[in-house]
């Protein structure tokens, strides 16, 4: 009841800026790890950092934490700044931060209550044997307050590990990867909960993870990070419906992508109106969801390679010659639709696309 | 003689047994205290900072394991008896007269003895403890951190209860080599449990005591263990061990140079001291020491170590093979059964198999005479089968235990996927598993000849007549106070001792 008196007041205030993060540059034995990172947060909102595996999402997050320090640029939290240039330096126990591990980093030896005291040492007993209460109600695991963490299940330590992270009243909470070692259905019942809690108690939250799903379901921004630099940051739909560059497209598996230089035979084999004078090196972005199959007669050089059931609907893998010769080179497509295609694998195809494709500068 | 033997186990049960025990736990606790000493701190140092000479500071420190404890004891007591030169000289200095004059040190107690067996051992722990806290999750105290905790805290409250477990793994072996400990308390004429059997035997001519000491030397051996394997299972679970090596903080010059006084002095105390001693004894005595008799006796101990080693390194090829290829509770009691003998103290185990050797001795010589043939002698009890027989018994465990490190590590499914492709069960073994563990298989080979080449109380009471190992060559003279004489064979044991040391540096090294 407490805590939600304290969200509550938190909603009326004015949003403020929670994080801000200014040219950040990091380096590991002349090895380049994060460049220019540069992005802010605002109070209550979720962040997530998509990226594929050695992109520094991490090193970023333990960049916020204090626990790597970067050579350069700033780093501000509510207006204080915690890192500037190697002339400021914050120690990360002052920063007021709670953080989340990969494997948790529950302490073995210690009682899930021991493990969220840990933290709250600063508080009187009773003011602490209050907020562990306060802490496993809010996880919903009042009963588990004298297990190890050897005797929880995986999903239970996990919450733990939120506790413990939410029992200091942190201003900022940060995850690395918080959902990879969980599955299925669990998860997302687990990634639901997490986020209400989040949202009830506007904590300002960033996540990092390799999973777009995650993101979709967990942020209300994303940030994707390639090569140590942020490639894009807006809403999920957004990042994945209009991305702005290849390697973001690419990474989120956005669609099927056609550059205007070396597939003028792809397109031409699209009949619709769209601007096709763009002189600019680029993408065509084709999402399959909207690319329309149907049965040809004709040699279209379009050809259904297979056809698989995924839950939503079908997927088509299409094969697409670039010249007329049947030993042409092709390009694979994928298309989706909600109902079978009736089409024999093998048979022609003719296609269509029922709006206007997303153009990436290159 | 069971008339005999019962007085002389009653005889010592009413007079001395009581202080014999009492010396023993002494012995053991004292050993612990400074083997914790030495150990601890310089584990830490080595695992978390980082610091100019470090690599080489973090196997100086397993260096003292080479030097078996008596010799140490020995050239301690040369140095700091009362007629020894710190002693004379501290007269000299200060124009004291007689003992009454001042008070020093008396290394001939239950305090030197512990202190000899200290830095003898403490090295067991060190390896354990550099491990543990190497491979510690960062995360852990990243999350202190984070949550406030100081370095000195998170010392205190996470990464010292983290090691616990391996910690207790290394109190238990420097336990059981102090309880086993023969040669420095004999030297220093402290009475233990084990010097005890020695002197039941040797002394009383009283197997049966002898025994019956053994019996209430390996109670403590049990307990010991049982302790041990309590605090393994707790190990399951307290382990957060990543396989990942943390990150080293950079330290401080004033941190570097009290890190490298503490850990020099250990060092000097524990290896470059009585080192260099022995090497100036060995050029001080030079004809002594170069005798035929030294050459002799390492060649005797070789042949016998090898022997050992080769028979040891076979039996856990088979036993663990075995396992692996029809894994049963039966095979598995085997393999168990054969890596005991490492608890047992040397002295015990040596009674324990003069006792059936002897016997089947006895009847083998009734049945020989029985069948009209002279007396064959005590072809097992008095010739080199007994010592080897100890010393397989005693060793097996660290071949058992290279072996099993290796099959654990091995997947299943290579010998699955070996048998889907038709090979036969040796074929597997041959071309699959020996080319895996053949590292390890010498590894192991080394380590229990190295063992055999040290090993002292067994070999004093099994050696047959007229027969030396180096261990007990070396041992008799320092008993007799002339080590000087036997510094060769000394510096040969601890050349011999330094081998998988450095093995070991190098291997980690490549990694």
């Amino acid at each position: 009841m407490k805590d939600k008196n304290i969200s509550n007041e938190r909603y009326t205030q004015k949003k403020t800026t929670a994080l801000e993060l200014l040219n950040i540059q990091l380096a590991i034995n002349n090895h380049t790890i994060l460049q220019a990172l540069t992005f802010d947060l605002t109070e209550g909102e979720i962040l997530c950092l998509l990226g594929p595996s050695g992109c520094g999402k991490t090193t970023a997050l333990k960049t916020i934490a204090g626990l790597s320090i970067p050579q350069q640029g700033h780093i501000s939290l509510f207006g204080d700044t915690v890192f500037s240039d190697n002339i400021i330096n914050q120690p990360p126990e002052q920063r007021s931060i709670g953080f989340i591990f990969q494997d948790y980093a529950l302490f073995p030896h210690m009682t899930v209550s021991q493990n969220i005291a840990y933290g709250l040492s600063h508080l009187g007993k009773q003011e602490r044997q209050q907020r562990i209460k306060e802490s496993l109600e809010l996880v919903e695991l009042s009963d588990l307050e004298q297990r190890y963490p050897h005797e929880l299940s995986g999903g239970q330590q996990q919450r733990i590990a939120v506790a413990r992270a939410l029992a200091p009243k942190p201003k900022l909470l940060l995850m690395d990867e918080p959902f990879s070692n969980i599955d299925g259905q669990v998860k997302r019942r687990m990634m639901a909960d997490l986020r209400r809690l989040l949202k009830e108690h506007s904590i300002s939250c960033i996540f990092v993870t390799h999973a777009k799903e995650e993101a979709f379901a967990f942020a209300d921004k994303t940030a994707v990070m390639i090569n140590g630099h942020i490639e894009q940051l807006d809403i999920p739909a957004k990042v994945f419906n209009q991305p702005n560059t290849f390697a973001v497209a690419e990474f989120m598996e956005a669609g099927n992508l056609a550059t205007l230089k070396h597939s003028q035979q792809v397109l031409d084999k699209i009949p619709h109106q769209w601007p096709r004078d763009i002189d600019n090196s680029g993408y065509w972005l084709f999402k399959p969801q909207h690319l329309i199959l149907s049965h040809s007669l004709q040699n279209t050089g379009i050809e259904l390679i297979d056809s698989t059931y995924i839950g939503r609907g079908y997927q088509h893998d299409i094969a697409i010659r670039l010249t007329k010769s049947n030993h042409a080179p092709t390009v694979i497509w994928k298309a989706e639709t909600e109902t079978p295609l009736g089409i024999a694998i093998g048979e022609n195809i003719a296609l269509e696309y029922d709006q206007q494709p997303h153009w990436l500068q290159d | 003689m069971p008339n005999d033997a019962d007085h002389t186990f009653s005889n010592l049960a009413d007079s001395v047994l009581w202080v014999y025990i009492k010396n023993s736990l002494a012995i053991v606790s004292g050993t612990l205290l400074f083997a914790c000493l030495f150990a601890i701190a310089p584990a830490w140092w080595c695992a978390r900072y980082e610091f100019s000479g470090r690599r080489y500071l973090q196997w100086m420190m397993v260096f003292p394991l080479a030097i078996p404890a008596y010799i140490s004891a020995y050239i301690y007591t040369d140095a700091l008896d009362y007629a020894g030169p710190i002693q004379s000289s501290l007269r000299d200095f200060f124009t004291w007269q007689s003992p009454h004059d001042y008070w020093f040190f008396d290394i001939r107690s239950r305090w030197g003895a512990s202190l000899m067996l200290g830095l003898a051992l403490y090295p067991y722990i060190f390896l354990l403890l550099r491990n543990t806290f190497e491979q510690g999750s960062q995360s852990l105290s990243q999350a202190a951190q984070l949550m406030g905790a100081s370095p000195r805290k998170i010392f205190w409250t996470i990464h010292l209860p983290l090691a616990r477990p391996a910690l207790a793994v290394g109190c238990t072996l420097v336990a059981m080599e102090s309880l086993a400990d023969y040669g420095t308390v004999q030297l220093f004429a402290i009475n233990t449990l084990t010097t005890a059997i020695y002197d039941s035997w040797l002394v009383y001519g009283s197997l049966a005591s002898a025994a019956k000491i053994s019996c209430l030397t390996l109670l403590f051996v049990i307990t010991l263990t049982a302790l041990e394997k309590n605090s393994r299972k707790k190990q399951l679970h307290f382990d957060s061990r990543t396989g990942k090596t943390t990150e080293k903080t950079n330290a401080s010059n004033t941190k570097t140079g009290i890190i490298w006084l503490f850990c020099g002095l250990v060092f000097c105390l524990g290896f470059l001291i009585p080192l260099i001693t022995l090497i100036g004894y060995c050029t001080d005595y030079w004809l002594e020491n170069m005798n035929d008799d030294v050459w002799q006796h390492s060649q005797s101990t070789f042949i016998l170590a090898l022997t050992a080693a080769f028979i040891a390194t076979l039996l856990a090829i088979v036993f663990n093979s075995q396992q692996r290829f029809t894994p049963s509770t039966q095979n598995q009691a085997k393999l168990s059964l054969s890596s005991l003998g490492y608890a047992i103290p040397g002295t015990v185990l040596a009674i324990g198999i003069l006792i059936p050797l002897g016997q089947l001795d006895i009847w083998l010589n009734h049945f020989i005479q029985w069948l009209g043939f002279e007396k064959v002698g005590l072809i097992f009890s008095g010739t080199s089968f007994a010592l080897i027989l100890a010393f397989v018994i005693r060793f097996s465990a660290i071949s058992n235990g290279s072996i099993q490190a290796v099959y654990k590590q091995m997947p299943t499914n290579l010998d699955s996927a070996s048998t889907m492709l038709k090979a036969s069960r040796f074929k597997t073994f041959h071309k699959i598993h020996l080319p895996i563990m053949r590292p390890a298989l010498i590894s192991a080979f080394l380590l229990v000849f190295i063992e055999c080449v040290k090993e002292l109380p067994a070999s004093l009471l099994l050696r047959p007549f007229d027969f030396e190992t180096l261990a007990t060559y070396v041992y008799q003279f320092a008993s007799d106070e002339q080590l000087e004489h036997a510094a060769s064979s000394a510096l040969l044991i601890i050349v011999v001792s330094l081998l998988p040391i450095l093995l070991l540096s190098r291997s980690q090294k490549m990694q």
